[in-house]
C-alpha cells in the first residue's frame, strides 16, 4: 500500500535521509504505521467538525493581540553561541544559492 | 521521621518557619543522589553549586526577616525538554546535545518565584516521544522499584527521581500520558492538568495541541500546591487560560458523598492486567464505601483512540521538528549544499523513534492524504471528546487504569513499537480533549511493581481530581495502618 516513491516522497519532504539497504525496512516500517491508524476509516466522520483546539470553544478564546511595542529581549550572545557556527555577530549558514 | 520522607508542602513549610535549614534537604537529597543515580539515571544536568548557592540565598532572605514563598526550598527537578536559563536542555537528543537556553520556561520562572530550588533536568524520552524513557540519547532510566524494569515515559527521569528521594518533587510534560505513565509505573503522583493551565512558552514542542506540563509528586497534597505554582495565564502562550480557582486549602477536602464516579468497561478487552483490573476496581469501592455512587458505562470509542492520537501527535511534531535544521543551533553535520546539510543533520540528530514519528507525520500531512489521515484524524477526535462531553453529564469522575501492565522489561518495547503504543489507550483521551486527568498510586502488583489508577474530569475540574485523590490517599493510609 505504502510504495517505495511515496516513501521516497515523505522522506525528501521530512528532510530526513533513507539509506538504500534500510529503504525495505523504512517502507514495511510506514505501512505498518499507517494500516494501523487507518482504522479510524471505520467511524463515518463525514458531517463531522474537526476538532483541532481543545478548549477554544469552551473557554471562548480568541486571537491574542497585543500592541507592537519594543521590549527588551534575550541576549545576543546567549542567542549567538547556541549556532553551531559564527561568524562575529552572525550565524553562519551554508550558502542557499549554488 | 527522616528529612527525605517529608513531602514538598511539609518540607517547605518547616523551612519557611526556620525550623530546617534549606541546606539540610538539600544536601540529604545529594546524598540520596550519590547512592542511586549511578544507577537510575534520572538526571541528564545536575546542578549542585548553583542549587547550594540559592538555598543559601533562602536562608539569607528568611534571616533578614522574610516570608518566603510555598515551595521555599523545595529541591525540585524539571523534565529536560522545559528551558532553563544558562543551564543544558537537551529533550534528551543529540540533536540538542549542546543546547544552551537564554530564558527560563513560564513553568520554571514560576517554580523560582514560588522559591524552590531548580536541581536539575531530567531524562525523557527523546522529544518526549516514548513510554520507556529508552529512546534517551543519553541513556535510559530505570525503575527505583526493580532496577530491570522500565521507569516508564516519556518523563521517566522525573518519575523516578521522586521516588527514589533524588528530589522532593518533579514537573514533567504530558503529551499521551508522559506525566502519568511514569507516575504510575513509580508509584507516585502525576498530575495532567486541563490544557492551557500551564503555559508552554519554553516547554519544547512536540504536538502543541496536546502538550502540557504538570508536576510528579509524593502525594496529593505536593500535586495541588506545585499546580497553583505552575498554572500562570502567560502572553507568551495564546492558548493559556486565565484560571482563578487553582489555590487549594492545606487540607484538601476528602469528602465523596454522592460523588459520581463511571467506570468506563470499553477498555479494548485484550491486554489489561487482571490484577491492574482488580486494583482499580478496589478503588472504586472504597470510594463507594464511604458514599460515592457508582456505575459502569460504555464509552463506545476505546478503539480509535491511540490510532487518532498517533495520527495527530506525528503530524504536528513533523511539522514543530522542522525547526531543527542545523542553522541557528543545535547540531549541524556539513555537507555539500543547503539541502544535503539539513539531511544530514537531521538524520545524524534524531534517534530511530523520533525519525519514524516525523515520517508517519509528514505522510499524514503530505498532499493527497491529509483529507484521508490528518483531517480524519481532527473529526474522530471531536468524536471522542463528544463521547467525554456525554459521560460528563453523567459523572464527575472517571476512573479506570492509568496503564494495562505494570512498567515493563527494560528492552521489551523497542521490539514491537504499536504494541508499546497501544499502551497508551488509557491515557491518550485527555490529551485528545483536554481533560485534566491524575495517576494514584493504588496498589501493590505480585511482582512487587506499583499499579496506577487514573482519575479522569471535565475540563477545568482539578478540584474534583484531588478532592477523590485525597480521599483514596486517606482510605490507603487508614488500610496500611490497619
Amino acid at each position: 500500500m505504502i510504495s517505495m516513491e511515496t516513501l521516497e516522497r515523505v522522506g525528501r519532504l521530512a528532510e530526513l535521509e533513507i539509506p538504500e539497504s534500510q529503504r525495505k525496512a523504512a517502507r514495511r516500517d510506514l505501512e505498518k504505521m499507517v494500516t494501523f491508524v487507518d482504522v479510524m476509516k471505520e467511524l463515518n466522520v463525514r458531517n463531522v467538525e474537526p476538532l483541532y483546539q481543545v478548549t477554544a470553544e469552551r473557554a471562548g478564546m480568541q486571537n491574542v493581540l497585543r500592541d507592537d511595542v519594543v521590549e527588551e529581549s534575550e541576549g545576543r550572545e546567549a542567542l549567538l553561541g547556541n549556532a553551531p557556527k559564527r561568524r562575529g555577530e552572525f550565524a553562519s549558514v551554508p550558502k542557499t544559492f549554488a | 521521621m527522616k528529612i527525605l520522607d517529608l513531602t514538598a508542602v511539609e518540607l517547605a513549610g518547616r523551612i519557611r518557619r526556620g525550623e530546617i535549614d534549606a541546606m539540610e534537604p538539600l544536601e540529604a537529597v545529594f546524598d540520596r543522589i550519590s547512592e542511586r543515580e549511578e544507577q537510575l539515571h534520572c538526571y541528564l544536568v545536575l546542578d549542585r553549586d548553583g542549587a547550594r548557592a540559592r538555598a543559601r540565598e533562602l536562608q539569607k532572605r528568611r534571616s533578614a526577616g522574610e516570608t518566603l514563598g510555598l515551595l521555599a526550598g523545595v529541591p525540585v527537578a524539571v523534565k529536560d525538554n522545559l528551558c532553563t536559563k544558562s543551564m543544558r536542555t537537551t529533550c534528551g537528543s543529540r540533536m540538542l546535545e549542546n543546547f544552551i537556553p537564554s530564558y527560563d520556561a513560564t513553568a520554571v520562572r514560576n517554580l523560582r518565584n514560588a522559591d524552590a530550588i531548580i536541581l536539575g533536568k531530567t531524562n525523557l524520552d527523546e522529544f518526549g516521544m516514548g513510554n520507556t524513557t529508552e529512546s534517551s540519547y543519553f541513556g535510559m532510566t530505570r525503575n527505583p522499584w526493580n532496577v530491570e524494569r522500565s521507569a516508564g515515559g516519556s518523563s521517566g527521569g522525573s518519575a523516578a527521581a521522586v521516588a527514589s528521594g533524588e528530589c522532593y518533587a518533579a514537573i514533567g510534560t504530558d503529551t499521551g500520558g508522559s506525566v502519568r505513565q511514569p507516575a504510575s509505573h513509580c508509584g507516585v503522583v502525576g498530575l495532567k492538568p486541563t490544557y492551557g493551565t500551564v503555559s508552554r512558552n519554553g516547554l519544547i514542542a512536540y504536538c502543541s495541541s496536546m502538550d502540557q506540563a504538570g508536576p510528579v509528586t509524593k502525594d496529593v497534597r505536593d500535586s495541588a500546591a506545585l499546580l497553583s505554582v505552575i498554572a500562570s495565564s502567560d502572553p507568551k502562550d495564546a492558548t493559556s487560560l486565565q484560571r482563578d480557582d487553582l489555590s487549594f486549602p492545606e487540607n484538601i477536602p476528602q469528602d465523596v458523598e454522592s460523588l459520581r464516579i463511571g467506570i468506563p468497561t470499553d477498555d479494548s478487552g485484550k491486554g489489561l492486567d487482571p490484577e491492574i483490573r482488580e486494583a482499580v476496581w478496589s478503588v472504586a469501592t472504597a470510594l463507594k464505601e464511604r458514599g460515592a455512587i457508582l456505575e459502569e458505562f460504555d464509552l463506545g470509542i476505546t478503539k480509535y483512540v491511540v490510532p487518532a492520537y498517533y495520527t495527530i501527535a506525528c503530524g504536528e511534531a513533523s511539522s514543530n521538528l522542522e525547526r531543527y535544521d542545523g542553522m541557528k543551533y543545535g547540531l549541524r553535520v556539513s555537507a555539500v549544499g543547503l539541502h544535503e546539510t539539513y539531511r544530514k543533520t537531521r538524520t545524524a540528530g534524531f534517534g530511530a523513534e523520533v525519525r519514524r514519528r516525523i515520517l508517519l507525520g509528514t505522510f499524514a500531512l503530505s498532499e493527497g492524504y491529509y483529507d484521508e489521515y490528518y483531517l480524519t484524524a481532527m473529526k474522530v477526535r471531536r468524536l471522542i471528546k463528544d463521547a467525554y462531553d456525554k459521560a460528563f453529564l453523567k459523572y464527575d469522575v472517571l476512573i479506570g487504569p492509568t496503564s494495562p501492565q505494570i512498567a515493563p522489561k527494560l528492552g521489551e518495547a523497542g521490539m514491537d513499537p504499536l504494541a508499546s503504543y497501544l499502551a497508551d489507550v488509557y491515557t491518550v483521551p485527555a490529551n485528545l480533549t483536554g481533560m485534566p486527568a491524575m495517576s494514584l498510586p493504588c496498589a501493590m502488583h505480585s511482582t512487587g511493581l506499583p499499579i496506577g489508577v487514573q482519575l479522569t474530569a471535565a475540563l477545568f475540574q482539578e478540584k474534583t481530581l484531588l478532592r477523590v485523590g485525597a480521599a483514596w490517599e486517606q482510605i490507603r493510609g487508614q488500610r496500611h495502618e490497619g
